[in-house]
């Protein structure tokens, strides 16, 4: 079971009286592209929340590589996890480059100048995203897709063995959208990460993930390989919405439409 | 964009600004001195300065004599205050801006200010003697303590403190303590102008231990949150991410809402509610410097100082009549403020 980086085990999660979270079980391997699904309010974000040590669970545990994460200092967790949240905005007016930056504080003592290293992931993430030209621009002058491609360099300049992505392409244009998550994709291939994505988008996650898992009010409905799970019945008692699910595309992936 | 700025975080302690800031404050400082009833010239001001320090006393009966006791006994005091004060409410702006991610706070939004007045009103309107004359500095700081209390009681929800919460709880506060300051006015008669004269903020007849207190209190404060410095530039990503960059948001929102409090209130019980430095240095240093709280917290507290400190040379020195403080640095910094507010667009601040 070496390949299990990330498991969950009998999570529980409550907001007052209402239980977001029921009994949720799952293992995450290393080197997979995992996509969550699911209506508003399901537990989505709960979810991830409690991954990054955000908000702790009622009952249950979690494990990252066979560790129980109230074991991890809050800084072993910044250089284990890192999230791009579904909020992006940003009230002072930081460069990009600065924001970027932010990534790379878990690796650099308090009051100690950055060192060689950090400049390289920095400079190497600001052109691998394509943010050349927004560098020295102010976030708060940029658009929301901007900003957005900057928030995820953020979390993609931590550089942890897990990547979070709360809907991170929610306000990005097609373009940038599949080039970013083209980009993650090769991370998982080239340097065996883990991302567990959130999407609303379910052809994206048909497209980009390994495995899906279905969430409705705190249970997980399915899990599993998306050729799998990525069927009529699943989505149609996910989301409570008749669909169509057509053809094999080119990339051998399922596609589906809304059939309203 | 009107100016480029580089924020590499390797060059974090470079720049000529901290330079240019220390000697301005020194300069301002020397000259601030000579002015006044007695004029002295810079000089002069230099040689007492001097001599007070190496503790040679001038000869007896000569004007320099005069000189030395109205530098060292009632000029001083009164600016190394201003200066201080003007220094610690600038860096609790700072503070406060940062952690209710809010560039709209300032030291006063969570009433603090409210308590600190409330608390004084009360010690003008008894009278109290058995405290001597700091009975009032003493309320005054229990009552912005007591209201900072209160504050964190009411937006506390389950261990978490959301910045939302906390502007909330510091609004509600300081409207119920508002009306209770106007009850104390309306019922302390002919001591109602002593209240208004120091909700107003005063400098004048500050001595070398309100001095001391100012000055351990902000040094103390300077201390703790220049250490969280970096962490304070990850609340600007809001909680989830600053969370998984290792810091635990409530946590640091408690322990500098406590430091920016205490430092506030210290100031307030000192020199009475001085309004508008808190809000608009730490906006004129962003300008300058940038957003990046371990510049800003220093270049904020020195430029604080310079400006607090001319506020009051204006008003102690140059002014044919001493006009309150608080209503001085309003005057100037009120339509400054409106002028950075309404081209913010233009410049990119604030969305």
């Amino acid at each position: 079971m070496d390949k299990v980086i990330l498991t969950l085990n009998k999570l529980t999660f409550n907001y007052g009286n209402n239980r977001v979270l029921n009994n949720i079980s799952l293992d995450f391997e290393k080197g997979k592209f995992y996509g969550v699904l699911g209506p508003n309010g399901c537990g989505k974000t709960t979810l991830l929340d409690i991954i990054i040590k955000y908000k702790v669970p009622v009952s249950g545990n979690i494990k990252i590589k066979n560790k129980c994460i109230k074991e991890y200092s809050n800084e072993e967790i910044a250089k284990t996890v890192s999230i791009v949240p579904q909020d992006f905005y940003i009230n002072f007016p930081f460069t990009v480059e600065s924001i970027i930056w932010m990534g790379r504080y878990p690796y650099i003592p308090r009051f100690s100048s950055p060192g060689e290293e950090n400049k390289e992931i920095v400079d190497r993430v600001i052109e691998d995203l394509e943010l050349c030209d927004l560098r020295n621009k102010l976030i708060t002058k940029l658009s929301g897709g901007e900003k957005q491609r900057v928030v995820f360099a953020r979390a993609i300049a931590q550089n942890t063995p897990i990547l979070l992505i709360d809907e991170g392409t929610s306000n990005m244009d097609i373009r940038h959208s599949i080039y970013i998550l083209n980009y993650v994709k090769n991370l998982v291939k080239d340097y065996g990460k883990t991302i567990i994505a959130v999407f609303h988008n379910l052809n994206l996650a048909s497209l980009y993930c390994d495995n899906l898992v279905f969430i409705k009010n705190g249970h997980i409905i399915a899990s599993g390989k998306t050729e799998k799970v990525f069927c009529k019945e699943i989505i149609e008692d996910t989301f409570d919405v008749k669909c169509h699910i057509y053809g094999e595309s080119s990339t051998g992936k399922k596609q589906m439409i809304w059939n309203i | 964009m009107p100016m480029a700025r580089k924020n590499r975080a390797s060059s974090y302690w470079g720049g000529p600004t901290f330079l240019i800031l220390f000697l301005v404050l020194i300069v301002s400082l020397i000259i601030s001195t000579g002015k006044g009833y007695i004029k002295i010239s810079p000089g002069t001001v230099v040689d007492i300065l001097y001599r007070g320090i190496i503790g040679e006393l001038p000869d007896k009966g000569t004007n320099l004599e005069i000189n030395y006791y109205v530098i060292w006994q009632v000029r001083l005091p009164r600016i190394l205050t201003a200066m201080v004060v003007g220094g610690s409410l600038s860096m609790a702006g700072v503070i406060f801006q940062a952690i209710l991610v809010n560039p709209l706070a300032d030291p006063y939004t969570l009433g603090v200010s409210a308590g600190a007045a409330f608390g004084a009103s009360i010690a003008l309107l008894l009278n109290i003697p058995f405290l001597g004359i700091y009975s009032v500095s003493i309320f005054a700081f229990f009552g912005a303590l007591l209201t900072l209390v209160a504050v964190i009681f009411l937006s506390s929800n389950s261990g978490d403190i959301s910045s939302n919460n906390l502007i909330l709880s510091g609004i509600i506060v300081s409207a119920i303590l508002a009306a209770c300051i106007s009850f104390i006015k309306y019922i302390a008669d002919e001591r109602v102008s002593v209240i208004i004269f120091w909700l107003m903020g005063s400098f004048n007849s500050k001595t070398w231990i309100e001095f001391f207190v100012v000055s351990i209190s902000t040094f103390i404060g300077f201390l703790i949150s220049f250490y969280f410095s970096r962490d304070i530039n990850l609340m600007t990503l809001g909680d989830r991410s600053a969370s998984a960059l290792g810091i635990s948001p409530s946590r640091l929102r408690i322990i500098l809402l406590i430091t920016a409090s205490m430092i506030t209130a210290v100031s307030v019980s000192v020199s009475g509610i001085i309004g508008f430095v808190g809000l608009v240095v730490p906006h004129l240093m962003r300008f300058i410097i940038g957003p990046d709280n371990r510049k800003l917290l220093p270049a904020s507290t020195l430029a604080g100082a310079v400006i607090l400190l001319w506020a009051d040379t204006i008003t102690r020195a140059f002014l044919p009549r001493e006009i309150p403080i608080g209503v001085l640095t309003a005057l100037i910094g009120g339509p400054f403020f409106c002028f950075i507010f309404k081209r913010r667009k233009n410049i990119g601040f604030y969305g």
